[in-house]
């Protein structure tokens, strides 16, 4: 599942986090600021793949704007299933070598088994539809529209992304909630003021 | 509210702010806090929405979680969508946050108005109440929503659908019971015909299914089927995933994906499906093979396929394609190692990522090396890494050493060919700094190297030594500074860094072959060992180095493990020495030829040495290295070496040395370890141990006898074994008794003789006498390296001495028993070698395991069974493993393979029944009703009581038991309290009575109910001082003020306090005094605060509707449970006649219609005043149409003096059916289907110029109860009209929905009646109605009574209904009423009013034509030709002429047609305004399902409802 949403600026600045996990207050900043190091210290060149304590983080750069996705996966649990499948059946060659060569083996397993948990590649296109999705909704997006319509930025990406798990694609399905719901406030704005 | 700043200023502001951000940030918190105080909507969600923006930039908002929650129950959605994501963003953890449990109702709410069907706004409602769920779901809350959201798994719409099932898991994290009872209706969904609800069933199942793959085997085919047939490639993913983590479990489907899977590879154009796919592959073919062991016939071609892809990824110029591929290669490579040694050029490609820039994809590519490497490249590809070490840093570097070390150790260093190599690499990377944590496998594996590699042993020793002369030089720098002559080379090595931990390993391999030395310096001329000057040869140097004191107190002590093996190692070297030269004298001086020989001199400096250094070593902090240089330092002296070297001469200490020679090698130097195959060490375990010494005789029960001691009282025990102090304070540590060379044991051999069994007898001394010989007890020399021991003891490899050798020397250590000196400690060294001897595997761990028996069994003093230990052993070492979140594990335990038991089942809120009583006999009510009449202050009290007794029982989650508890309750405190079991009588007396003239006083209490019971008790304790009985009771009304404070969120507690509530209302009627005393909780809360008025505020709105809220929640429940209904109504139905004041209750009802309907809405009938109305459009006056609308003329006039809507027995004003039978309208007649079951009587009352003036409304109307079919089709139009209108929750009409058909509204205009006369205004001038006077009751108005406008007819819900209120809900506006009983005089007016005869329009209409006409007629004297022929132009001419002759004439003329025609103006509009009038009714036609009407449909007719 998708952990965190995370949309930065050049300068490091947040403009946008959605947490689908809970996490404390420092964890969240602590963490922000890390992976933003991170990402912004790779160049174009390098994958958009990285991992940071546990996370696995995809992200890609639109204009000024870093789009972060961070995905996790219950790592302790798959551990236990696979020590305790491991322990029914005792394997005959982890004990012969003297080196770490079968524990290595257990290691890396559990490693690419839960490395491939999310896929990478269908993020990434995520976090291309989300933008598209975003541009298509304000015409050409930047910046300063999702710091000034951060509500709604946040209904739009509620709308693709639910618990973690992606909804929904569809770009006239995502936005036609969205549109139907600024018509309806902005038709309730002037009553009151 | 407009200067506030918005989201938008906030942005601009910080941004213009870059200098003071965080000042600037902190003003505006304060100016939000403010801000979130203001009961204004607008403001509070503004101030959440830039609480939201800083919330983003890290700044914690849990604080305004409440003012989250608050905005949430807004009706508007834009509003409520700021609370929402506040909530969602901001709140504290769920299961620490105070708020979440305020939020059940309001999230229930939500998901229940999704449930009408349609695609109406609501669904959007509820869209973001799921999202909200999700986000801050709990155990509680889920259990609470789980069947809501269930419910909503079937909504038409598939976006409410899809977001339904995808909250589902969180849910299920929380509450992992909930998994089994609803997976069923998640299977459904997979079928579902929308696609976008499919894909997110199988994100679900996925998810679920990682936690335990089993349980979702069932569903193989239907993902098998979606993976052949389905092109949505998201979705495909998820299916592809959920396949792959399946297969584990079931290898039989790994062969079936095969060919799909392929099918996939080769047809799709999506990068990420194909990656998918090819690693679902990869996976699969883990698990292909078949039970026969052969791979099925495809499966080469697929393996093809997988490293076809994959290259092509690897060779994509796309850094991420590449880094996939890495990783795809690596899951392939897991079942089909060889692959890549046939595809050359991937070995390439992969080489050349090593040197990609991107560290990710480097240490990924690091990771397949070991599949690449062969014998071949070995070398070249370590000399590379080498390479990139120098140039890695950090975790890289780490990762880059440990797959060094892994490739060239994988499967038994099958790939390396030369082992003087790779110990050369071994030491360049123990020289790299940054890697500490590798050193552990640096120095594993060189030991490993040294002792299993006979060839490179020599050459091992001698790095080995260099390592170590070299630090020694090192160290002593200091000392001896300059007195070294080194070249730079030696300098070089000098400064040369090692990692610490390999320290230990190399001391090991120079003492361990210490043999060796001389061979290895001489093997490799060209090296020359660098010792100094002040060294006598290599040997010296060595032990100059172990032994060197700054390295046991320098600045920089080594660790204390690493000491230990010096010193025991200086020793053994030393053992060397002494060998070499006694053998060299044995050969009387003829020189071996070699070049390293061990002189005198050397020796001499060696002993000065080792006196010098072991001294200070065992001054050490460190048990095991002082014991160990103590025991060493003993030794030597036992060699009769004299204290003072300087005394003695060179020569004669070299020759003691050696003579003591063969001692300390026997002593000292272990019988060399011989690697033997794995296939003799298997033969060799199957053997079991050899006799005598059987398994069984290890598993026996030690004699603990020999424990004599611990039964004696010590310092640290008692004389039950049980341990005083510590029992760590006991020195049992570190005792390894069958390392080849350990020297265990004394008394083994005193103890012997009585044990019988040398090794009991070996166990035990260990116990018993360690102390006592502590002193010369060497402990192992390899205790403290990782590999000795345990690897000894665990691996295969390894058997330590033969047991032909074991055997000779046993005998010997038992002889040794007698004789003493250093001969004897020689052979009881020995001793126990030979027990370790044929089987060091089984001795090992059977050795083990008692002495952990030994060990508990000093604290519990009582044997203990091996069994236990085990899985004592286990259940330590379980939570180790890895820590699973206990959610996750829950879940994971969660077994869907088993049918649903009985008792999963859903959780449901059901109100606790009060359980039937007997009615007791006519004779003991009379009886006990006397008894209360008499005893009114008491039984007031003992209401509260029971009040509070059942407000107790609130707090139990288990409605069921809460049933008997109740009566538990009461028995209890009849039996301590006689006033209470003279009340008991009264409970088992009788059921609810109808409400109708329950006293209302209670409805005004003006503060909260608790409040109001507290203060009551004060009350009544001053009137009748009672005071103990009193004190009993406050505790437990500081208990019920706790029940109170969840009423706003368990509507499980609100309903059965209103049963409760029902029949102490009911006794309210006998003892007046106390009335207010005792009311529901919930509702009280409600009454009250509407009655403060709180409800102006849209903050109070939000309260009130929170309030309503929640009753009718509880009531929704309630009103399906039909016993309770039943019973209630029966008890109603019962006591009608003998309680009824009420005028109304004077004809008999129940004959007239149908009985069960009845029943149904008897309870509602009663007198109410309109208390509160909650409106979703502000604009909406649902109640008293025209009249009250606050823009609207009336009110400009009229101040609104009462509103009621009367619920009354069918046809009590006798009105209805007359009514029926003549009615004109064509439009109610006919839709009578069912026959009215009340009557409803709208009242409102309009004052003018304080009383002078009065204007009475008065809408009747017959009640009929809906239709089921009525209902639904109300239901869906409801929802098709409200989806643009903020409506928050569609309206689903319960069965007490009625449709109340009213008559035509009639209105009577009074005045105060001071002259007797009617007076008889026209209705179309209001103002001009009757005067008025004080407020008195109606006989002192005379009133003109006029009945106008429309027949109309609205439907009616009641949500919620008990004695003191009553909540109606607009069948189509979903406007909410809040009507309270009542007993006001006013309240009564309505009956003499209806009684009146009253003006037809007609009539009126004839009446005000003929005003019209004259009044037209002397406006217009000349022009009408009617006005000529009558009396009044007469009239008017008549005036003409008698003024003819004066200015007057004019005058009056002019008058007299202009006061006509202001006459005819106002009669005609007034005829106009009748004849089109809706007599206040806003609405225009009947039409239910115009918008018009959906807007005023109330109207006049407050809501009125129910039948």
């Amino acid at each position: 599942m998708i952990s965190f949403i995370l949309m930065v600026n050049k300068q490091g600045q947040t403009r946008l986090s959605s947490y689908y996990e809970w996490l404390d207050m420092q964890e969240r900043v602590a963490l922000e600021s890390e992976i933003i190091r991170k990402c912004m210290s790779r160049s174009e060149l390098q994958c958009s793949f990285v991992q940071y304590r546990g996370y696995k983080v995809i992200y890609r750069r639109y204009a000024s704007l870093f789009f972060i996705v961070g995905t996790k996966t219950d790592v302790d649990l798959r551990k236990s299933i696979a020590s305790s499948s491991a322990k029914k059946k005792p394997s005959s060659s982890s004990s012969d070598s003297g080196g770490g060569g079968g524990g290595g083996k257990q290691g890396r397993y559990d490693k690419a088994y839960v490395e491939n948990h999310e896929n990478e590649l269908g993020l990434l296109e995520f976090i291309h539809c989300l933008v598209e999705t975003m541009d298509r909704w304000a015409g050409s997006i930047c910046e300063l529209d999702i710091m000034y319509q951060l509500e709604q930025v946040h209904f739009l990406l509620d709308e693709m992304v639910m618990n973690g798990y992606v909804v929904e694609t569809n770009k006239s399905n995502i936005l036609r909630p969205i549109d139907l719901m600024d018509r309806e406030s902005k038709k309730n704005e002037g009553m009151f003021r | 509210m407009v200067f506030e700043k918005t989201l938008t200023d906030l942005v601009t502001g910080i941004r213009s702010h870059k200098r003071d951000t965080a000042l600037y940030i902190s003003q505006n918190i304060a100016e939000i806090k403010n801000e979130l105080q203001s009961p204004d909507f607008f403001t509070k969600s503004n101030a959440l929405q830039k609480l939201t923006f800083l919330q983003m930039m890290g700044y914690s908002i849990q604080w305004a979680a409440f003012a989250a929650v608050e905005v949430m129950s807004s009706p508007r959605f834009a509003l409520k969508r700021i609370g929402y994501l506040a909530a969602c963003q901001g709140l504290d953890q769920p299961e620490k946050s105070p708020v979440v449990l305020l939020t059940t109702n309001l999230l229930k709410k939500e998901l229940r108005g999704a449930t009408v069907g349609g695609s109406g706004e609501n669904i959007y409602h509820a869209g973001l109440a799921i999202n909200c769920i999700s986000n801050i779901v709990t155990e509680d809350l889920g259990m609470e929503l789980l069947p809501d959201l269930l419910h909503l798994l079937k909504h038409p719409s598939p976006y409410v659908r899809k977001k339904a099932l995808l909250c589902l898991y969180k849910v299920f994290l929380k509450y992992p019971r909930g998994l089994r009872l609803s997976f069923d209706a998640i299977k459904v969904c997979l079928e579902d015909s929308h696609p976008s609800v499919v894909s997110c069933a199988v994100n679900v199942i996925t998810e679920l299914s990682d936690k335990n793959p089993k349980n979702y085997l069932p569903l193989a085919p239907a993902f098998f089927k979606l993976l052949t047939s389905s092109a949505n490639n998201w979705m495909l993913i998820k299916v592809v995933k959920l396949l792959g983590s399946l297969v584990p479990e079931e290898p039989r489907l790994a062969r079936k994906l095969l060919e799909p899977l392929c099918n996939i590879v080769k047809s799709t154009h999506a990068k990420s499906l194909l990656y998918e796919a090819v690693f679902a592959i990869t996976l699969c073919l883990q698990y292909v093979k078949k039970a026969n062991g052969t791979q099925p016939s495809n499966t080469p071609e697929v393996v093809e396929l997988c490293v076809t892809t994959l290259r092509g990824f690897i060779s994509d110029p796309d850094q991420n394609l590449k880094y996939l591929g890495l990783v795809g290669f690596g899951s392939l490579l897991q079942s089909q190692p060889k692959v890549l040694h046939s595809q050359s050029d991937c070995r390439g490609l992969i080489l050349k990522c090593l040197s990609d820039d991107d560290i990710t994809i480097r240490s990924r590519a690091l990771s397949l090396l070991q599949f690449v490497t062969t014998q071949r490249n070995l070398v070249d590809l370590i000399n590379q890494l080498l390479g990139h070490v120098e140039f890695a840093s950090g975790e890289y570097r780490c990762d880059l050493v440990q797959e060094i070390i892994r490739m060239c150790s994988s499967n038994k260093y099958e790939l390396v060919m030369d082992f003087a190599w790779y110990v050369d690499v071994l030491l360049i990377l123990a020289g790299v700094r940054g890697v500490k944590s590798q050193g552990e496998a640096i120095s594993k594996q060189w030991m490993d190297v040294a002792w299993r590699v006979l060839p490179v042993r020599s050459y091992a020793v001698r790095r080995s030594l260099e390592v170590l002369v070299c630090r020694g030089l090192l160290g002593m720098e200091g000392s001896d500074a300059g007195s070294s002559g080194g070249t730079t080379e030696e300098k070089d090595a000098i400064d040369r860094y090692i990692i610490p931990e390999v320290l230990p390993a190399a001391a090991w391999i120079v003492g361990e072959y210490s043999h060796l030395i001389p061979e290895s310096l001489e093997s490799n001329e060209g090296l020359d060992p660098r010792y100094d000057a002040t060294s006598k040869g290599p040997y010296h140097a060595l032990i100059q180095s172990l032994t060197s004191p700054t390295d046991a107190a320098g600045v920089n002590p080594l660790p204390m493990t690493t000491q230990a093996v010096f010193v025991q190692n200086a020793m053994k070297v030393f053992a060397a020495a002494c060998e070499r030269s006694h053998r060299a004298q044995a050969n009387n001086g003829i020189n071996l030829g070699k070049k390293f020989e061990c002189t005198d001199d050397e020796l001499h400096a060696c002993v000065g040495t080792l006196m010098r250094n072991l001294v200070i070593f065992y001054e050490s902090p460190d048990v095991e290295v002082k014991e160990r240089a103590f025991t060493a330092h003993q030794l030597l002296l036992s060699m009769d070496l004299p204290r003072d070297l300087t005394l003695a001469t060179t020569a004669s200490v070299a020759s003691k040395c050696r003579l003591a020679s063969p001692m300390l090698t026997y002593l000292l130097v272990p019988e060399p370890m011989k690697p033997i195959s794995a296939k003799a060490q298997k033969r060799k375990l199957a053997e079991g141990p050899p006799s005598p010494i059987s398994i069984q005789e290890w598993e026996k029960d030690v004699d603990w006898g020999a424990f004599w001691f611990l039964n004696e009282e010590t310092q640290w025990f008692d004389r039950e074994g049980n341990a005083k102090g510590s029992v760590e304070s006991i020195c049992f540590t570190k005792q390894h008794p069958t390392t080849a060379m350990s020297n265990l044991s004394l008394g083994a051999d005193t103890v012997e003789g009585s044990m019988g069994s040398q090794l009991r007898g070996v166990l035990r001394e260990m116990a018993t006498l360690d102390k006592a010989c502590g002193g010369v007890d060497t402990k192992s020399a390899f205790s403290n390296l990782p590999s000795s021991n345990s690897q000894r003891g665990g691996d295969p490899f390894y058997l330590s001495s033969p047991a032909a050798h074991s055997a000779r020397l046993l005998d010997s250590g038992v002889e040794g028993v007698a004789k003493d000196g250093a001969d004897s400690a020689a052979t009881r060294f020995g001793s126990i070698k030979l027990d370790s001897g044929g089987e060091s595997d089984e001795c090992y761990s059977g050795e083990k395991a008692k002495k952990k028996k030994k060990k508990r069994s000093t604290k519990a003093h009582h044997i203990v069974g091996s069994d236990d230990e085990d899985d004592n052993i286990i259940n330590m070492s379980r939570p180790k493993r890895g820590y699973v979140s206990k959610e996750l594990k829950n879940l994971a335990l969660v077994d869907l393979t088993t049918p649903l038991g009985e008792d999963d089942v859903m959780p449901r809120n059901e109100h606790y029944v009060v359980p039937e009583r007997q009615t007791e006999p006519k004779g003991s009510t009379g009886k006990t009703k006397k008894k209360k009449s008499s005893n009114k202050n008491k039984s007031s009290k003992s209401k509260n009581t029971i009040a509070v007794g059942d407000l107790l029982a609130f707090d139990s989650p288990l409605i069921n038991l809460a049933g008997t508890r109740a009566n538990d309750f009461n028995v209890e405190s009849s039996n301590n309290n006689p006033i209470n079991s003279a009340f008991d009588d009264l409970l088992g007396l009788e059921m609810p009575h109808p409400p109708v003239n329950a006293s209302t006083n209670t409805a005004m209490v003006p503060i909260a109910e608790v409040v109001g019971v507290e203060s009551n008790v004060m009350k009544s304790k001053e009137k009748k001082p009672k005071k103990d009985k009193h004190k009993a009771f406050t505790p437990s009304l500081a208990r019920s003020r706790r029940a109170h404070a969840g009423v706003g969120t368990s509507g499980a507690n609100s309903s059965r306090g209103r049963m409760q509530m029902q029949w102490m209302l009911h006794h309210d009627n006998d003892d007046d005094d106390d009335a207010h005393s005792s009311t529901l909780p919930s509702s009280n809360k409600l009454l009250s605060l509407v009655s403060s008025g709180a409800n102006d505020g849209d903050e109070g709105k939000a309260l009130v509707r929170n309030e309503i809220a929640a009753l009718e929640s509880a009531f929704l429940h309630m009103s399906n449970n039909h016993h309770i209904t039943n019973n209630c109504v029966a008890a109603n139905t019962m006591n009608d006649d003998d309680n009824r004041q009420s005028p109304s209750a004077a004809s008999s009802t129940s004959s007239s219609s149908s009985s069960s309907l009845l029943s149904r809405f008897q309870p509602l009938l009663g007198l109410y005043e309109v208390k509160s109305v909650i409106t979703n459009n502000p604009k909406e006056n649902p109640v008293g149409g025209k009249w009250t609308r606050s823009n609207g003329v009336a009110q400009k006039l009229f101040t609104t003096r009462a509103t009621f809507q009367h619920l009354l027995p069918f046809n009590a004003t006798g009105q209805s059916s007359l009514q029926l039978s003549s009615s004109s309208s064509p439009s109610t007649s006919p839709l009578h289907l069912s026959s009215p079951v009340a009557e409803a009587v709208n009242v409102v009352s309009l004052d003018a110029l304080n009383g002078k003036f009065r204007i009475t409304i008065v809408l009747r109307g017959d009640a009929t109860p809906l239709t089921l079919e009525e209902r639904s089709e109300r239901n869906t139009k409801n929802q098709s009209t409200t989806i643009l209108s903020s409506t928050t929750v569609p309206i689903l009409l319960s069965n007490l929905a009625v449709r109340a058909y009213f008559d035509p509204p009639r209105i009577y205009f009074g005045k105060r009646r001071q002259r007797r006369r009617y007076n008889r205004n026209r209705q179309g001038g209001a103002e001009a109605s009757g005067d008025g006077g004080v407020h008195g009751s109606s006989s002192e108005y005379s009133y003109f009574p006029l009945q106008l406008g429309p027949a109309s007819s609205v439907i009616l819900d009641t949500t919620y209904y008990d004695n003191a209120v009553r909540i109606g809900l607009g069948g189509t506006s979903g406007t909410r009423f809040v009507f309270a009983s009542t007993d006001k005089v006013e309240a009564n007016e309505y009956e003499a009013l209806l009684k009146l005869p009253y003006v037809k329009k007609y009539k009126c209409v004839g009446m005000l034509g003929l005003i019209l006409a004259a009044s037209l007629n002397v406006a217009f004297p000349d022009k009408l030709l009617l006005g000529r022929l009558c009396t009044l132009r007469f009239m008017g001419n008549a005036a003409a002429i008698t003024a003819r002759w004066s200015m007057w004439r004019l005058v009056l003329g002019t008058i007299f047609r202009l006061a006509g025609g202001a006459l005819a103006a106002m009669s005609g509009m007034a005829m106009l305004a009748i004849i089109f009038s809706s007599g206040g009714i806003e609405r225009g036609s009947n039409n239910m399902n115009s918008r018009r009407q959906n807007r005023g449909e109330g109207e006049m007719v407050a809501g009125k409802n129910d039948a």
